[in-house]
């Protein structure tokens, strides 16, 4: 835990912590009883969405204490929706012969090519949330961009990439997961993975050792935006930066460098925008509950504030988070703005064509 | 008697400048501006004194501009260097004319540049115009205007913020040294010239070493607020500047409002120490400054020496006697080879 030992208890961190304006929680404070008494109590209200190291004076990676000290036990009573996507990382590692995620999806697929395409676990969306979002067709989108600029993915069936499992605690079924995804992956050889999902982004870069190149979705549409070729007439968009793809990867310019290329739309940025990005409430389904709704909600007015017609994220998980609020039955308010993935907003647009 | 270089006009350098000088010493003293003084010109009242800068520094350079054995040079660079034996060969630009002199030791008196917070995005440095550095307010109180820059109004309140840019990871990671004595000095200063407004420190540590330790007193009796914090945000909201903030003495969160935010920044390496001490083959400090190898001021490069900020950031006290020292160090070094001085 020699992570935490830099601390000097400014309190910056508390200071800016999105959790802390709704609660009483405290990462200074966290820290301190762990320096001083050796408190290990595990962390399950952090969003671990990276405001307070990014802005610490010492360097402090609080991120990875919380993931540490959720590694000692894991509470299934704060993972949301019965912990049943955790329970299919857990079967999925139970038997050893049970495949990956199903890729059933449409288009030019090359089951050669050294591009893969990893959809993630969308097809379990579907299965399990009631959030009125169709996950299979962000899978379905992102393989009509990239043929869109070109290329004819192949399609990875890999296990989970265990983003859930690792930050949730469950180090073990995590470490099951990815040496089986790393021997998949290496097996292949491919040389480009590209994702979807910011989450599977995160994890396969800087949780997995692999060497090869990872892209997100929307790099690679960046590095071929003169491709696309896309039209609208006039509408406006802002776009909410999924933690894992901001903080965690650093990644700010792509999503919106393809946004701007498209003729006729307008990009308005949220109050919050890159750097700065408040978190869309919850991750890694840990601690749905009020709070976090709070800061869903919050998420969504600003974004209407924008006067926007859509609000446009780049991870499956901020696009469960934030229309579930809109989905509730009944809804707490009508939220005059649609919420879409980056590739189901544009495909979108091709198909109006 | 021997002939020395002093790069830099400051009160460091002036000081090293006047004690080789009484001593017999033939000195070149060269500023790149056009007034000595460095960064002393720019300040209101020093501590511990609270005397005027301005007439501190007037009786320093009118004896080094009087004194025979001293050449002042201003709005001079040095833009050649040659080790020649136990001599150095220097070329300097003079006011846009170049002139050579032969020296036998050289002072390095470079000073510091003051931090620029632009880049600590957090706290609104040019994006709020009521957002100013400790320098900033310096140069308004010595122009008697202690104003909000967006109204000209005089503000109701003043909130200093310690620490910006230093003690940080991402940005430099010394503690500048005096930043906490000049701030606790500014809302001293501010608290007994208009005891209306009110003057809050916003710290990690008050660190005012020795006798300032009476300052920092003095400040919390006047009724100057310390709070324990670093603020996490500065934003603006109804033409007030807010600061987020945990207090963590008593592990609260807060929201205050402040019509002025004075950034408490301290010095870093002035732009040109790197390529000054790759001419000169000087070792720089992981810090960026030069780095003393042979104390009090000897570098690692024979018969050039460093005082002052050059070396680390300093009050005005601790430059003097780190300038008079060298002077000491210089004249021994000297008196080997060209008889000692007076």
């Amino acid at each position: 835990m020699a992570l935490v030992n830099n601390c000097y208890h400014c309190g910056l961190c508390t200071g800016i912590c999105p959790k802390r304006r709704i609660s009483k929680y405290s990462p200074r404070f966290k820290i301190n009883k762990f320096l001083l008494e050796n408190e290990r109590n595990v962390s399950w209200e952090c969003l671990t969405c990276g405001l307070c190291s990014q802005y610490c004076p010492q360097d402090v990676n609080y991120l990875d204490f919380v993931r540490d000290l959720r590694k000692q036990e894991v509470d299934e009573e704060v993972i949301a929706h019965k912990s049943i996507f955790s329970l299919i990382c857990e079967i999925m590692t139970e038997y050893p012969d049970a495949q990956g995620v199903p890729t059933d999806f449409k288009g030019e697929i090359d089951q050669n090519s050294d591009v893969a395409y990893f959809p993630g676990c969308l097809d379990f969306f579907d299965c399990f949330l009631d959030v009125g979002v169709d996950f299979h067709e962000i899978g379905q989108s992102s393989i009509k961009l990239l043929n869109r600029i070109g290329i004819k993915p192949r399609i990875l069936s890999l296990k989970c990439c265990g983003h859930d499992a690792l930050w949730q605690g469950y180090s073990a079924t995590f470490n099951a997961l990815r040496k089986w995804n790393e021997e998949k992956i290496k097996e292949s050889g491919i040389k480009t993975l590209v994702t979807s999902c910011a989450e599977c982004f995160r994890t396969f870069s800087k949780d997995y050792e692999l060497d090869l190149e990872i892209m997100h979705i929307s790099q690679i549409l960046e590095k071929n935006r003169d491709k696309l070729k896309i039209e609208t007439n006039g509408t406006i968009v802002t776009y909410h930066d999924p933690c894992r793809l901001g903080r965690h990867m650093g990644v700010y310019d792509a999503p919106r460098n393809v946004l701007s290329k498209v003729k006729g739309l307008t990009l308005k940025e949220l109050d919050d925008a890159r750097e700065d990005a408040q978190c869309c409430g919850i991750s890694a389904w840990i601690s749905c509950n009020p709070e976090a709704k709070f800061l869903v909600v919050e998420k969504l007015e600003k974004a209407i504030d924008t006067n926007s017609k859509t609000l446009i994220t780049a991870c499956p998980k901020c696009c469960a988070h934030l229309n579930c609020i809109k989905n509730e039955k009944p809804p707490m308010k009508d939220f005059n703005i649609n919420v879409e993935d980056l590739t189901v907003f544009l495909s979108k647009l091709i198909d109006r064509r | 008697m021997g002939r020395v270089l002093v790069v830099g006009g400051g009160i460091a350098g002036m000081q090293s400048s006047l004690d080789l000088a009484n001593l017999g010493h033939q000195v070149y003293l060269v500023e790149k501006e056009r007034e000595l003084g460095g960064n002393l010109r720019n300040l209101y009242k020093i501590f511990p004194t609270s005397e005027k800068a301005e007439e501190f520094l007037a009786n320093f350079t009118e004896k080094a501009k009087t004194h025979n054995n001293i050449s002042v040079l201003t709005d001079s660079t040095l833009c050649k260097f040659e080790e020649r034996g136990h001599a150095f060969k220097v070329t300097i630009d003079v006011a846009g004319k170049r002139d050579t002199f032969n020296v036998d030791a050289i002072v390095l008196a470079t000073g510091f540049v003051p931090y620029d917070p632009t880049e600590k995005t957090e706290y609104g440095y040019n994006r709020y115009r009521d957002v100013v550095t400790s320098i900033d307010v310096e140069r308004m109180m010595k122009e008697g205007k202690l104003v909000r820059p967006s109204n000209s109004e005089k503000p109701k309140s003043v909130t200093f913020v310690q620490c910006v840019g230093f003690r940080d990871a991402k940005a430099y990671r010394y503690c500048s040294y005096f930043c906490c004595t000049l701030t606790v000095k500014n809302a001293l200063l501010i608290k007994r010239e208009h005891p209306d407004i009110e003057a809050r420190v916003m710290y990690m540590d008050i660190r005012t070493p020795f006798v300032y330790e009476n300052l920092y007193s003095d400040a919390r009796n006047i009724g100057v607020k310390f709070i324990r914090a670093r603020p996490a945000e500065i934003f603006e909201k109804n033409n007030k500047l807010v600061l987020n903030f945990e207090d963590t003495l008593t592990s609260e969160t807060h929201s205050i409002e402040s019509d002025l935010v004075v950034l408490s920044v301290g010095g870093i390496p002035p732009p040109e120490t790197k390529e000054l001490g790759q001419m000169m083959k000087v070792s720089l400090d992981d810090t960026g400054f030069f780095k003393v190898h042979n104390r009090p001021a000897g570098t690692d490069a024979n018969r050039i020496f460093v005082v002052g900020a050059a070396c680390s950031p300093k009050d005005i006290d601790y430059s003097l006697s780190q300038a008079g020292a060298a002077a000491s160090q210089i004249n021994k070094l000297l008196s080997e080879t060209h008889g000692a001085g007076k």
